[in-house]
Formats: structure tokens, sequence, C-alpha cells
């Protein structure tokens, strides 16, 4: 097996060499074959994986439920109505306990953050080199640096989105919400972009800051995104059930 | 008494996952039970079967052990809050598979990783390429390997380096175990091919 694949996919090679790799796996079907059997394999080790750990766990499960027998019907003693009361009063302070565990929206949208806007992906538009550097500094957590080349990037062109969403979602990871809402709606009204998440962002931001009426701001920008169907809106249909529901 | 057992805080789960080898394992199981709860949860929101939603469940779970192994989980949220986030999605991911009948196209969430690495020309051709394999036979294919490609490939699959696979699996050195992980892989290729053909 070629190791470059393996290096390639850790992120081993040096630029020019990925760069290289890139343009021959164009031009050499046994190299993109290799390549395409190299992450099928990963993905039959992960799926066989999953299979066993799946039945090892079910073990640790409890057992479903069994379903009633019926019986004979007798009648209830009065101290059973004393001990109905007492289990109703049980039950009622488990299920408190039990919606306590379930995470609410404003966990939902930390765990978002967390899981999507830990790293961003680099652009393959080439020219742009100093958006290209602010997003490594902001994967390798230099927000300061990071935020620095995408100030510069939009004092050049006030309405460029990659900078924007850069700016946007450092303020939002150092807890800047007043600003992040700022970058996100700026961006969220630049018209004809392939992919917007502005408006979506811009939700997540209002329900990170938890103000008095910034769940309302969200629930609106929820259904925005969602009606037409905007960058976000399968994750905003659950959020909106979320909010439903508490 | 079990009702009284102690539930391990989230703290010592993720250093046990991370720390590798039988601890690892055991702390795999205790993240599984702790919000095994969720299970229920799969079933109320998404009306999915307990069947199903365990298995989202259990996807959900091996996805936070790959992330918390990858350190790719940087504890800026609760772990009980991420591992809701990915179950929610697994789940949603299952019924879309499960309506649309695409399961044979479903890739997982390493495998999307991995080709959005690739710049579009290049990704378009392997993932074409990646659609034309057959994973059923790749499987059988894995299974059918001597023992120790399969122990060293498992090992690999579940995020091992491979300085570590060296200590469990008793390599001389990192490098050495290195060396013998790619020749399984190609092994494997090898295989997989005549397989192809033979077909």
């Amino acid at each position: 097996m070629n190791e470059r694949i393996e290096h390639y996919f850790n992120r081993q090679l040096p630029p020019t060499e990925q760069e290289q790799f890139e343009k021959e796996l164009l031009h050499n079907p046994q190299l993109a074959e290799e390549v395409a059997l190299y992450l099928s394999v990963k993905e039959a080790l992960r799926a066989e994986i999953l299979a066993e750990r799946h039945a090892e766990w079910q073990q640790l499960a409890p057992p479903p439920a069994r379903s009633q027998h019926p019986g004979r019907v007798v009648p209830l003693r009065p101290w059973y109505y004393s001990a109905a009361a007492v289990l109703v009063l049980a039950i009622g302070l488990v299920w408190f306990w039990l919606s306590s565990l379930t995470p609410d929206v404003h966990q939902m949208a930390d765990a978002y953050v967390e899981e999507n806007l830990a790293s961003l992906s680099v652009p393959m538009d080439t020219e742009m080199d100093s958006l290209t550097s602010a997003i490594h500094s902001y994967n390798d957590g230099d927000y300061a640096t990071a935020r620095a080349k995408g100030q510069a990037i939009l004092q050049k062109n006030a309405s460029n989105a990659d900078a924007l969403n850069l700016l946007g979602v450092i303020a939002l990871r150092q807890k800047e919400y007043e600003q992040a809402i700022t970058y996100f709606h700026r961006l969220a009204a630049i018209p004809d972009l392939t992919a917007n998440p502005g408006t979506f962002y811009e939700a997540l931001a209002y329900i990170q800051r938890g103000q008095p009426s910034d769940l309302a701001k969200a629930k609106q920008l929820l259904q925005t995104v969602i009606a037409q169907d905007m960058d976000g809106a399968a994750e905003a249909k659950k959020w909106l059930a979320e909010m439903e529901d508490n | 008494m079990a009702f009284f057992s102690r539930t391990p805080p989230d703290s010592s789960i993720m250093e046990g996952i991370c720390s590798g080898g039988a601890e690892r394992r055991h702390c795999e199981r205790q993240l599984y039970e702790k919000y095994a709860y969720l299970i229920r949860e799969g079933t109320r929101k998404h009306n999915l079967s307990e069947h199903d939603s365990s298995i989202a469940y259990s996807d959900a779970v091996l996805t936070v052990i790959e992330h918390l192994v990858a350190e790719r989980f940087q504890g800026r949220s609760e772990l009980k809050t991420y591992l809701y986030q990915i179950f929610s999605n697994k789940c949603v991911d299952l019924i879309r598979r499960n309506t649309t009948n695409k399961a044979q196209v479903h890739r997982s969430e390493g495998l999307n990783d991995a080709l959005n690495l690739l710049p579009d020309e290049a990704r378009t051709v392997v993932q074409e390429l990646v659609l034309q394999q057959d994973m059923d036979l790749l499987r059988h294919r894995l299974r059918s390997l001597g023992e120790k490609c399969q122990r060293i490939l498992w090992a690999w699959g579940e995020g091992y380096k491979d300085d570590e696979i060296a200590t469990q699996l008793d390599y001389q050195s990192a490098a050495v175990a290195k060396t013998s992980r790619l020749r399984c892989l190609e092994k494997l290729r090898e295989l997989y091919h005549m397989g192809s053909k033979t077909k």
C-alpha cells in the first residue's frame, strides 16, 4: 500500500507533495484506485467494529420490559391507595430527573459549535492566501492572529463572506456574542452565495448569548432558515422542536 | 445495591478512553451505559424502533470514542450534550436511509471527512471509485485474513497509533508495526482483487 496515501489523509505531506499527490490522482488510475480501496477498508473496518461493539453493548443494556400476563382482578386493600400515592410521587420525581438529563437547546447549540466549528475547512481557492492563513491560525487555536488577518481581509473587501464567517466564528468561540451577531447578520445579508450559513449562525449566537428576548429572536431566525431551506435547516428543525418541547 | 452504585464522572470516562488498552474498553462500556437512556429519546422524538434507536446510539457512542481518541473533542461542551448532538444526527441519518432506501450509498462521517480533504475534481474521481467497491466482499476478505493481520488492522481501525499497536501486539517498535500494517493492507488489497475477478 502506497505510504503517501496514509500521509496525505493524516495531513503529514508537505504542501508541495500534497499538491503533487492531488494532481497525480487525476492522471494515475492505479493511485486513485488504491486511495478508494484505502478509504473503503477504513469504512469496512468501522462497520465491523460497530457491529462488534453494538453486540457487546447490547449485553449491558437492561432487558426490555416484558408484557404483563392478564390475571384475575383482586380488590385493592385500603393501604394500597397510600402506596399508589407514594408511587405516583416517586414516578413524578423520576420523570423530573429524567427530563433534566436531556440537554436543552442551549446545550445543543454548545455541542454544535464544539462539533462543527472547532476547526474550519480551508477553501480550495488558491488565490485566497491570506484567508487560508487566517483559517490555519484559527484551527491552531491562535484566535488573535486569525482575527487580525480576518479583519485585514475585511478592510480590503467589506463583504468578503469567508472573512465575515471566520470573524463571526472567532467571536462566537470567545463568547463575544454582540460581535458574532453583527458579523453573521452582515454575512446573511450577502446575496447570491452558493452556501450562506449567516442566518443560522446568527440564531446560534442568540441562543448562546441567552438574554431574555434572545430565544424569541433565535426562534424567528430558525423559522426563516427552515422556510427558505437555508444552510442549517436540518439542525434548525431539531432546535425548534426542542424549544417547543420545553 | 445497584441503585446506589456510583456513576463515574465524564472526566474519568474520557481519561480512561484516551489511556487505551483494557482501561479504554472498560470506560467505553461505562460511557455506553451512562447515557443509554438516550435510546428512549430516539424512539420518542424520532419515532425509531427500539432496535434502530439502539443502533444509532451505539454508532453515536463509537463516534464520540473516535473523536476523543483523535483529540477532536476539546471539552468546550459537556460530554452528554456532545453525545446527544451526535446521536440526534445519527437518528436523522437513519430515518433518511430508511426512507430513501439508499443504505448502499451511505457513508460514515470518517469517510466524508477524508473525501472532503480532496480537491473537487479528485474527490469526484475517488468518490465514484469508492461507490464501486464491493463492501460485502471487502468485509468478507477482512475476516479471511490471518489472525495477526486482522488484529493489527482492527486496532488501526479503532484509532490506535502505531506506537500503541506495537505495545499492545508485541511488535518491536512503532516502525515495525507500521510496516506490518501496510503489508496487511496490501495483502487485503490482493485478496480483494482476486475475489473481484473470480466473483
